[in-house]
C-alpha cells in the first residue's frame, strides 16, 4: 500500500506515522483500513444485552490470550451512602468477599486462586463499586458462579461475626493508607472544603472511624436489597469466550436472581462552584511541604473534561512540561509536581500537586504555578506540547487495552458514564479534535486564578503524619 | 483529522482481530438499561438450583505454551531475546544488565539507573523526554540490585526510533554535571521522605538487621548520605564503563516487529561497540548473627499500626529449591487465602493484609513474613506469625493445600505472557537470572513434582525458628512491654536521632 501523506499542522507524527504503518500489519479488517472509513469505524467489538431481571450483560471476544475476564459494576458508590454511614459502600464490598449461600465463608479467593486467577479484586469509588476476577477461559463457569451466587444469595450467609471482622479489616485499611500515611487525610480537607455537606462528594468513600463503628449488620441487609439487584448491574465477560456458551452460562447463573425496585442513584447536586479562593492551612509529620491547588472541574467526559486531561498532560508531564521544567528542573524548588484531572460522575476535581523542597518557601512555589497558569490562560500551548499531549494519552489507551481485565472494565466505565460501552472511539476522538485553543479556554474557564482551593501542608514534629487542619480561610 | 481518526480506530479494531471473522454487529439492537420499575419486589426466598450447591467443575485447562524465544548473539557477545507478537501494533523492549547495584557501593547502581534517561551522547535530558514524548512512548530507567537498563513501549511504527534514542542512553550516557547534580539533589531530598514511610523503613531495617556494614545489601539501594555526597559524574561514568558493555547486556524484545527488522536495528544501534567487563562479583552470605537482639523496634511515636516482618537471611534466585520453595511460600504467605493472611486478616482483623515472601536475588535475599498491624494487636500478631512459621515446619501441609497452591501457580503462568511488556518483562528475567530458554516450559512439571514431603523439607532447611527476628516500626512506648512477653531475650529500640 502506498505511504500516504503526512499529514500537516498538529496532528501527532505518531498517529500519521501509525496510520502507513498499519498498511503493513497483518489482517486488520479491510473494510477499516480504507483510507475513508472514518468515525463509522466499529471500535471494539462487543455484544449488549439485558436479561429478565435486568441484568445488563455485555460480552466481548478477543482469543489472544486463553484468559477470560468477569467484571461487575454496581451502579452504587459511596455518594449513596445514608446520612451518618460514611464509608459503608466500601464496608460492604468487604462483606462481599467472605461468602454466600453456596460459597462458605473464606472460600471465595480460595476459589479463585486455586484455579489459576491472575488478577481479582474489588474497589469502591464515589459513583460505583466493581467487582472483577481474571482467569483461565475454562473458568469462566467458576466465576459466574461466584458472581451470582453473592449476587442472589449473599444474605443466606453473611452475619454479624463476619461483618463486624471486616469492619475491623476496613479500619486497618484506613489506618494503612490514610492515617498513617504521610499527607493521608489531606484530600478529605479539601473534599470538606470543596463540596457542601449535603453534597455525595463531602467525604471520602473509605469513611470515617466514627461512622464505621456506627454502622451494623442490618445495614448490610438493607444496603443489599436496595443496591445489589440485577436491575442496578452490568456484567462484562471478555476475552477467550465462545458468545453462544458464554450467553447459555450467564442465563443459567443470573437470570433467577429476582429484580428488585429500580434504585434511585444521587445523581445531584449538579457540579459545585466556587465564587472565591478558599486557604487550608495544614500541619502535618512529615519532611517536606506540600502545596495542593484544587478547582471543581466538569464531569467525567463532560465538554471541557478531556481537554483538562491534556492540559494536565502539558502542564506536568515529560521534563519540558511547564510547571516540571520551571520547579523541579529549572529553579529545583520542588521535588516533584503532578497535574491531573481527577473525574467522578457529579463533578470533578483538577488539581496541581507540587511537593517543596527543604528550605524553599511554599509561597513563591505558589506564585511559580500561578504564572504558569496564567501563561497558559492567556495563549495556547505549542503545537508540539498539544502532539506530545496527544500520543502520550492516546497511546496509553491503546497500551490499557491490551489486557484484557482493562478492556473488561473500560467496557463497563463507558457504559456507567454515557450508557454506551462502545464509547472507546468517542474516548479517542474527544481527544483527537482538541485543538491548542480549546486547552487555553479551558484553563480561562475552569482554572481561575480566584476560584480555587489552595492548600499548604508545612511540616511539624508531633503533628499527625496525616496531616491536622489547623485554618481554612475564609 | 478524519484520517487519524481512521488509523486509531484501525487499532482498536484489531484487539479484537483475532475472532475467526469480522464481528458481526451486535445480534440484537443494544437496549437500554432498564429505568422504569415495573417487576415485583424481590422475594426474599429464592430456591436455587442444585447446580449451584458446587463450584463448576472447570473444563480442561486450555492448552498453554510458552512462546518460544529466538535468541541471537551479535559478534561482541550482545544477547539479543526475541518473541513476535502481532496481534497488535505495539512493541516492548527492555536494554538489560544482568547485573545491578550490588556491584558498586552504596547508592551507585540505583543513581546510575537514573542517570541512564538523562542525556547521551548526542541528546540532552530535556530532548530524550521531548523525542520519546512525540512518540507516545512510555520509557524508564532503573538500577536494582539485580541488574540495571532501560524500558520502552512504543506502537509499532516508533519501534525504530524509540529503541535508537533508547540504546544510546544505555551505551553512552552523558553524565552532564548539571544533571548529576540535579539528580544528586533529589536523591538526598528522597532520601529524607523515606523517613515518612513505615513501609521503606521496615525495608531498610530489615536489609540492616540480616546484613553486616560492608554488605552490598546491608545499605538502602538509595544509598545513605554520606555516599550520595560522594558520588559524582567521575564515579558514575567508572561504574559505568566497569558494568555495561556488551557481553552483559540483553535486548528482549516482544511485540508487532519482525526478527530482521528488530536485528537490524539492534546491530545498527550496538554492533560497532565493543568492551568485556570483568566477572561479577559473587555476593557471599553474610556471617551469622549470634548473639544479637532478636526484636528490634524503629521507634515511630503515634503510630496507630506496626509495621512488622519476621525475618532471616533466605535463598537467592539460583536455589535448587526454587519450586518447592514456591509451593510452600504460597501456602505460607504468597496468596489471599494463605495461612498467614487467613488467620491474621480473617480470623483476627488483625490487618488487612498479612503475606510472606522470599527475595530471591543473585545472592540470598530476605525471607520476610508479616503485614501493618493495628498497634493494640502488634504482640499477638507476631506470635500468630510466629506460630504459622513453626506449624508449616512442624506438620506436612494437606493435600487440599499443597494442590491449591500448586495450580495457582501453574494456571496463573499464562497471564504472565498476555501483554507485550509481560513477555519483554518475563524473558528479560531469564537473562538477569541466567536462567535457559524453556525455563517457562519446564515450569509446570516441576511444580507439579514438588510434594508434601518437599514442602516440608523446604520450610525446615530455610525457616529455623531460632534464626527468625522480629523488626517492627512502631509506637515503642506502646508496644515493647507487650513484645517483652515473647521472651525473646533484650529488645532493641532504635529512636530517631534528637531533633535538630
Amino acid at each position: 500500500m502506498p505511504a500516504r501523506p503526512m499529514p500537516s499542522g498538529s496532528v501527532t507524527r505518531l498517529l500519521g506515522a501509525l496510520a502507513v504503518s498499519l498498511a503493513m500489519v497483518s489482517a486488520p479488517a479491510p473494510s477499516a483500513r480504507a483510507g475513508a472509513t472514518p468515525v463509522a469505524a466499529p471500535a471494539l467489538s462487543f455484544e449488549r444485552y439485558v436479561l429478565s431481571n435486568g441484568l445488563e450483560v455485555i460480552l466481548h471476544e478477543d482469543h489472544k490470550t486463553p484468559l477470560v475476564a468477569v467484571n461487575v459494576w454496581y451502579h452504587v458508590g459511596s455518594k449513596d451512602e445514608p446520612a451518618g454511614k460514611n464509608g459503608f459502600a466500601h464496608l460492604f464490598e468487604h462483606v462481599m468477599f467472605q461468602g454466600s449461600k453456596h460459597v462458605a465463608e473464606d472460600t471465595f479467593f480460595k476459589y479463585l486462586e486455586r484455579a489459576g486467577s491472575s488478577d481479582r479484586n474489588g474497589t469502591t469509588n464515589t459513583d460505583r463499586t466493581n467487582y472483577y476476577e481474571t482467569l483461565p477461559s475454562n473458568e469462566l463457569a467458576l466465576a459466574l458462579w461466584l458472581e451470582s451466587d453473592r449476587m442472589g444469595w449473599l444474605l443466606d450467609h453473611a452475619n454479624d461475626d463476619t461483618f463486624k471482622s471486616q469492619r475491623d479489616v476496613v479500619k486497618n485499611e484506613r489506618r494503612q493508607n490514610y492515617e498513617n500515611a504521610p499527607y493521608g487525610l489531606v484530600i478529605q480537607f479539601i473534599r470538606e472544603a470543596l463540596y457542601p455537606k449535603d453534597h455525595p462528594y463531602h467525604r471520602l468513600t473509605i469513611g470515617t472511624p466514627q461512622d464505621l463503628d456506627a454502622a451494623s449488620f442490618q445495614d448490610v441487609t438493607a444496603f443489599f436489597r436496595t443496591w445489589y439487584l440485577p436491575n442496578n448491574a452490568t456484567l462484562v465477560v471478555a476475552g477467550d469466550i465462545d458468545k453462544k456458551a458464554a450467553r447459555a452460562l450467564i442465563a443459567q447463573y443470573f437470570e433467577a436472581i429476582p429484580r428488585g425496585p429500580d434504585p434511585k442513584p444521587a445523581k445531584g447536586p449538579t457540579p459545585v462552584k466556587l465564587d472565591h479562593e478558599k486557604r487550608l492551612e495544614v500541619e502535618a509529620d512529615v519532611e517536606l511541604a506540600r502545596v495542593v491547588v484544587t478547582w471543581p472541574t466538569p464531569p467525567q467526559f463532560a465538554p471541557g473534561d478531556g481537554e483538562l486531561d491534556l492540559l494536565a498532560e502539558v502542564l506536568s508531564s515529560g521534563k519540558t512540561s511547564r510547571l516540571f521544567k520551571r520547579l523541579v528542573y529549572d529553579l529545583q524548588i520542588a521535588q516533584d509536581v503532578s497535574a491531573y484531572q481527577g473525574s467522578s460522575m457529579l463533578s470533578s476535581q483538577f488539581e496541581v500537586v507540587v511537593t517543596v523542597k527543604k528550605g524553599k518557601d511554599p509561597k513563591t512555589v505558589l506564585k511559580l504555578v500561578d504564572e504558569e497558569l496564567a501563561k497558559v490562560r492567556e495563549k495556547p500551548p505549542t503545537d508540539d506540547e498539544l502532539a506530545r499531549a496527544k500520543a502520550k494519552i492516546l497511546s496509553n489507551l491503546i497500551f490499557d487495552a491490551e489486557r484484557i481485565t482493562s478492556r473488561a472494565n473500560a467496557f463497563n466505565a463507558y457504559a456507567h458514564a454515557t450508557g454506551d460501552p462502545g464509547w472507546f472511539d468517542k474516548d479517542v476522538a474527544r481527544y483527537e479534535r482538541a485543538t491548542a485553543a480549546d486547552l487555553s479556554k479551558t484553563a480561562a474557564t475552569w482554572l481561575a486564578p480566584d476560584k480555587r482551593i489552595v492548600t499548604i501542608v508545612l511540616p511539624k514534629k508531633g503533628a499527625p503524619r496525616a496531616g491536622r487542619l489547623l485554618e481554612v480561610k475564609p | 483529522m478524519k484520517r487519524v481518526l481512521s488509523t486509531v480506530a484501525v487499532v482498536l479494531l484489531m484487539l479484537s482481530s483475532c475472532e475467526p471473522k469480522p464481528a458481526p454487529p451486535p445480534a440484537s439492537p443494544p437496549v437500554p438499561p432498564p429505568t422504569v420499575s415495573a417487576a415485583p419486589v424481590a422475594s426474599p426466598s429464592v430456591a436455587p438450583d442444585a447446580f449451584r450447591e458446587k463450584a463448576p467443575a472447570g473444563a480442561p485447562m486450555p492448552d498453554f505454551v510458552p512462546p518460544t524465544i529466538v535468541e541471537h548473539k551479535l559478534a561482541n557477545g550482545l544477547r539479543v531475546l526475541l518473541v513476535e507478537r502481532h496481534e497488535l501494533p505495539i512493541v516492548a523492549f527492555q536494554i538489560v544488565v544482568d547485573r545491578g547495584a550490588d556491584q558498586g557501593p552504596p547508592g551507585t547502581g540505583a543513581f546510575l539507573g537514573a542517570m541512564l534517561v538523562q542525556g547521551s551522547k548526542t541528546r540532552s535530558a530535556l530532548e530524550i523526554s521531548d523525542a520519546l514524548g512525540k512518540l507516545g512512548a512510555q520509557f524508564g530507567s532503573w538500577g536494582s540490585l539485580d541488574s540495571l537498563g532501560v524500558h520502552g513501549k512504543v506502537l509499532a511504527p516508533s519501534f525504530s526510533e524509540a529503541f535508537a534514542i533508547l540504546a544510546e542512553c544505555v551505551r553512552d550516557p552523558a553524565f552532564a554535571k548539571d544533571e548529576v547534580e540535579r539528580e544528586r539533589s533529589k536523591r538526598l531530598t528522597m532520601l529524607a521522605q523515606q523517613k515518612d514511610s513505615p513501609a521503606i523503613l521496615l525495608r531498610n531495617a530489615v536489609s540492616e538487621v540480616l546484613y553486616p556494614d560492608n554488605h552490598p545489601y546491608h545499605a538502602p539501594l538509595l544509598g545513605n548520605e554520606q555516599a550520595l555526597k560522594k558520588l559524582g559524574a567521575k564515579e558514575l561514568a567508572a561504574f559505568h564503563r566497569s558494568q555495561v558493555d556488551p557481553d552483559d547486556v540483553t535486548v528482549a524484545i516482544a511485540g508487532d516487529v519482525t526478527k530482521e527488522a528488530a536485528l537490524a536495528q539492534i546491530e545498527k544501534a550496538f554492533g560497532d561497540w565493543k568492551g568485556k567487563k570483568p566477572k561479577a562479583s559473587d555476593v557471599a552470605d553474610p556471617p551469622g548473627m549470634e548473639g544479637a537482639p532478636r526484636v528490634i523496634v524503629i521507634d515511630r511515636p503515634g503510630a496507630t499500626q506496626s509495621h512488622l516482618a519476621a525475618t532471616l537471611l533466605g535463598v537467592p534466585r539460583s536455589s535448587k529449591d526454587f519450586h518447592a520453595l514456591m509451593v510452600m511460600n504460597t501456602i505460607l504467605g504468597g496468596q489471599f487465602s494463605s495461612r498467614l493472611n487467613l488467620n491474621l486478616r480473617e480470623k483476627h482483623a488483625y490487618t488487612y493484609g498479612a503475606s510472606s515472601s522470599f527475595d530471591m536475588r543473585h545472592g540470598a535475599g530476605p525471607f520476610t513474613a508479616g503485614g501493618a498491624i493495628v498497634r493494640e494487636k502488634t504482640e499477638p500478631a507476631a506470635q500468630e506469625i510466629l506460630a504459622e512459621i513453626k506449624r508449616i515446619i512442624d506438620a506436612e501441609v494437606s493435600e487440599e493445600e499443597l494442590a491449591d497452591a500448586k495450580t495457582n501457580l501453574i494456571r496463573r503462568l499464562p497471564a504472565s505472557f498476555e501483554t507485550v511488556s509481560d513477555v519483554a518483562g518475563s524473558i528479560a528475567y531469564l537473562a538477569i537470572y541466567g536462567l535457559p530458554l524453556d525455563e517457562y516450559h519446564g515450569r509446570a512439571a516441576a511444580y507439579r513434582a514438588v510434594t508434601r514431603a518437599d514442602v516440608q523439607r523446604v520450610a525446615k532447611r530455610y525457616l529455623s525458628p531460632d534464626k527468625l527476628r522480629l523488626v517492627i516500626v512502631g509506637d515503642a512506648d506502646v508496644i515493647v512491654k507487650d513484645l517483652d512477653k515473647m521472651g525473646l531475650g533484650k529488645i532493641e529500640v532504635r529512636r530517631a536521632a534528637a531533633k535538630k
